[in-house]
């Protein structure tokens, strides 16, 4: 059963249930929910961004955007361990992994309140790069709101700020490249056939990001 | 109302239930913080399975890196990590020993023998983490030199976090020793931080080939 009174107290008590994932606090319907809240948020999200190209590439973003944040998160849930340790924070795995959790589904949720928002820009034929910028101030803000859940996790002590920054630079990098092999989400203009996955290859999102740049640069 | 307290109860009021058990945080009893810090009093078998947990963690790291190519690579990989570890254990931080012994620092064999299982528990904690992603960028990403980046921004990041712990250690105990001890100390621990550094990663750059990308 969703217990959408916790979901609320994610969004608007982020310190209390963190405190609660802390404190090892009745974290299994926290893990359960918040599980849902990735799943849901996530499906709903990549459905709205398949909906650009339409058909097919609807169910295959909603179905790929979730296990791009589940898989994120349980490739990143042993760093986070390793380095909250290193920096002062010996918690139990649970502890860590419950906080992970809980920050995805703040992530998510916010996602689910951005998707309305990008369904009526692509609606009202919004161009390309449009949906796509559309769709990374989305993903910004919403990475935003799990940092926010994350920082009043994390309490007060030495270390909090590297541990901050080693989370967030260790979740950009695993959640753009499984992002990457899962692509894609959008599609690309002119694109006919759809696929699940993508059989271009073109490196990893590292390359592009640098080959962007480099094209960028004057 | 006048309210007269019996002398002598006939039946005796049921007993407080015992007090609940003081609430265990549950930062200080996790393995992890078992692992990292310990108890002071322990002997070198405790420190000897300390460094064995961290080379064990580590050793996952070096198997997650030797998937890209599978095989004997994974095993040779795995013996790879591990042993940039050992050789500062076992051959920088002996010679360090005689340094401090030199500055006349009030650390002993086993201070310096405990501080250096912590670093390595640190380090062998990051990459022990960090394997599940190393593993996600070597097996899916096409080009060499992000692995390589990948591969030694993540042992640099573990080497500075046991950099961090060792230094802090020693740091500790040379506090309160003469500003002469002081003053060698703030020479050496960097000197020999550096040392450790340049060390390890050349036993990584011969054992590592796969971050090297010479085959």
């Amino acid at each position: 059963m969703i217990d959408v009174a916790l979901l609320n107290r994610i969004l608007r008590n982020p310190a209390e249930v963190a405190r609660e994932c802390r404190d090892d606090v009745d974290v299994a319907p926290i893990a359960r929910n918040a599980l849902f809240a990735i799943a849901a948020g996530a499906a709903l999200f990549g459905g709205v961004v398949g909906a650009w190209h339409g058909g097919p590439q609807i169910a295959f973003a909603a179905l790929k955007m979730p296990l791009v944040m589940l898989g994120t998160l349980i490739l990143c849930a042993p760093a986070f361990y390793g380095v909250a340790a290193a920096f002062g924070r010996a918690w139990s795995f649970r502890t860590v992994a419950s906080l992970a959790l809980v920050a995805g589904a703040r992530f998510s949720l916010v996602l689910l309140a951005a998707a309305p928002a990008l369904w009526l820009t692509i609606d009202l034929g919004a161009p390309y790069h449009a949906i796509k910028l559309a769709a990374a101030v989305a993903y910004g803000l919403a990475g935003l709101a799990a940092l926010s859940l994350l920082v009043r996790g994390l309490g007060d002590g030495p270390g909090k700020h590297t541990t901050i920054a080693l989370f967030v630079s260790i979740f950009l990098m695993v959640g753009g490249q499984s992002a990457w092999i899962l692509r894609p989400y959008l599609g690309t203009p002119g694109q006919k056939d759809i696929a699940l996955f993508t059989n271009e290859r073109e490196g990893g999102v590292a390359v592009q990001l640098l080959k962007s740049v480099r094209e960028l640069a004057p | 109302m006048n309210v007269h307290p019996h002398p002598m109860p006939a039946i005796a009021p049921p007993e407080a239930p015992p007090p609940a058990p003081p609430r265990v945080e549950s930062a200080s009893h996790t393995w992890t913080e078992e692992l990292l810090r310990g108890e002071a009093s322990v002997g070198w078998a405790a420190e000897g399975r300390r460094l064995a947990l961290a080379i064990g963690l580590s050793l996952l790291f070096g198997a997650a890196i030797g998937l890209r190519h599978g095989g004997a690579a994974i095993f040779t990989h795995a013996l790879g990590v591990p042993a940039g570890i050992l050789a500062v254990c076992l051959l920088a931080v002996p010679a360090f020993s005689i340094v401090l012994a030199l500055a006349n620092a009030p650390i002993d064999a086993f201070a310096l023998g405990r501080a250096t299982t912590r670093a390595a528990a640190h380090a062998g904690l990051v990459l022990g983490g960090l394997a599940p992603a190393a593993a996600l960028f070597v097996v899916t990403v096409e080009d060499t030199i992000t692995v390589t980046i990948m591969g030694f921004g993540a042992l640099l990041l573990a080497g500075a976090i046991a950099a961090r712990s060792f230094s802090r250690e020693i740091g500790e105990r040379v506090a309160g020793a003469s500003p002469r001890t002081r003053a060698l100390a703030a020479i050496c621990v960097p000197a020999f931080l550096v040392f450790a550094t340049v060390l390890s990663l050349r036993v990584f750059w011969i054992t590592l080939p796969i971050l090297t990308g010479v085959q």
